[in-house]
């Protein structure tokens, strides 16, 4: 089964579960087998993408999230899309040197690495807003 | 005690003695908006004992503030030189936890039997949790 949905929502941290599910419940109806990982990646860019609307635009009760998913069976991509200005380039340089050890013992940090390591391509794009974008394809056996 | 928060996700956290050990057992989700409750229940509910079990065995989620709140539970024993073993049959949570090389420093089984048979019994880790 091959599904194409969107859901746009207020940027506020209820919102955080009400994308959760909504991502959950897509990616489970297309029998997407790599369901969990990716998942877990979405839910860490959307607490991301939350904090840094709440932080960094003017009137962030008046701004939203959409999440936009493609599925299918064998491979998924999703995207976040906010008004926040995505992450700066020389964060995302720094994100290139670090590990997950680096952040081994910190008690934050590690939300965007797990990212990474999770899903097959993570990458940000200008479009109606800025939008992060989460590729996997399901593992041949 | 139960914390719930906005998202309406609960998690429930309770300990008891045994032979000892503080078991410490977490139930629900162990995310995003529980997590500044869990950091602080946890150290709250910290009693003097010979070592600490985390059993996460009923955790349904955890995301990366969770694995944070681990940390912060750990660091706080570590400073009276006290070891934690944790929990988990979940292979997911057991999944999230090698990626984020949480293997590396903490001890990790499946029962609080085998907590209890191994703390008795001695066990290693390949990073000690006071190299930080």
């Amino acid at each position: 089964m091959e599904l194409e949905v969107i859901k746009e929502v207020p940027a506020n941290y209820e919102s955080i579960y009400v994308l959760d599910e909504f991502c959950k419940e897509s990616l489970i109806k297309t029998d997407f087998k790599e369901w969990k990982r990716l998942y877990f990646a979405v839910h860490e860019a959307i607490i991301n993408s939350v904090e840094a609307t709440i932080k960094n635009c003017e009137r962030p009760e008046e701004k939203t999230i959409k999440l936009r998913i493609f599925a299918s069976t064998n491979e998924a991509e999703v995207h976040i899309i906010d008004q926040a200005g995505g992450i700066p380039d020389d964060k995302i340089e720094k994100l290139e040197e670090r590990s997950l050890e680096d952040v081994l013992f910190g008690d934050n940090g590690r939300g965007i690495l797990l990212i990474k390591e999770l899903v097959d391509k993570v990458w940000q794009e200008k479009e109606e807003g800025n939008v992060l974008k989460l590729y996997k394809k399901v593992k041949e056996v | 005690m139960n914390v719930n928060n906005n998202y309406n996700t609960v998690f429930k956290l309770s300990s008891e003695l045994i032979e000892n050990y503080q078991v410490i057992h977490i139930e629900g989700k162990l995310i995003y908006g529980n997590t500044q409750a869990a950091k602080k229940e946890l150290v709250e509910n910290i009693r003097r004992c010979n070592g600490y079990i985390l059993n996460l065995d009923k955790v349904e989620y955890i995301d990366s503030t969770g694995l944070g709140a681990i940390m912060n539970f750990a660091k706080t024993i570590t400073k009276d030189n006290k070891k934690m073993i944790l929990v988990i049959q979940d292979t997911f949570i057991k999944e999230i936890l090698s990626i984020s090389k949480f293997d590396m420093i903490f001890y990790i089984v499946p029962t609080i039997e085998k907590a209890l048979k191994d703390f008795k019994e001695g066990f290693k880790t390949e990073l000690e949790l006071n190299a930080y």
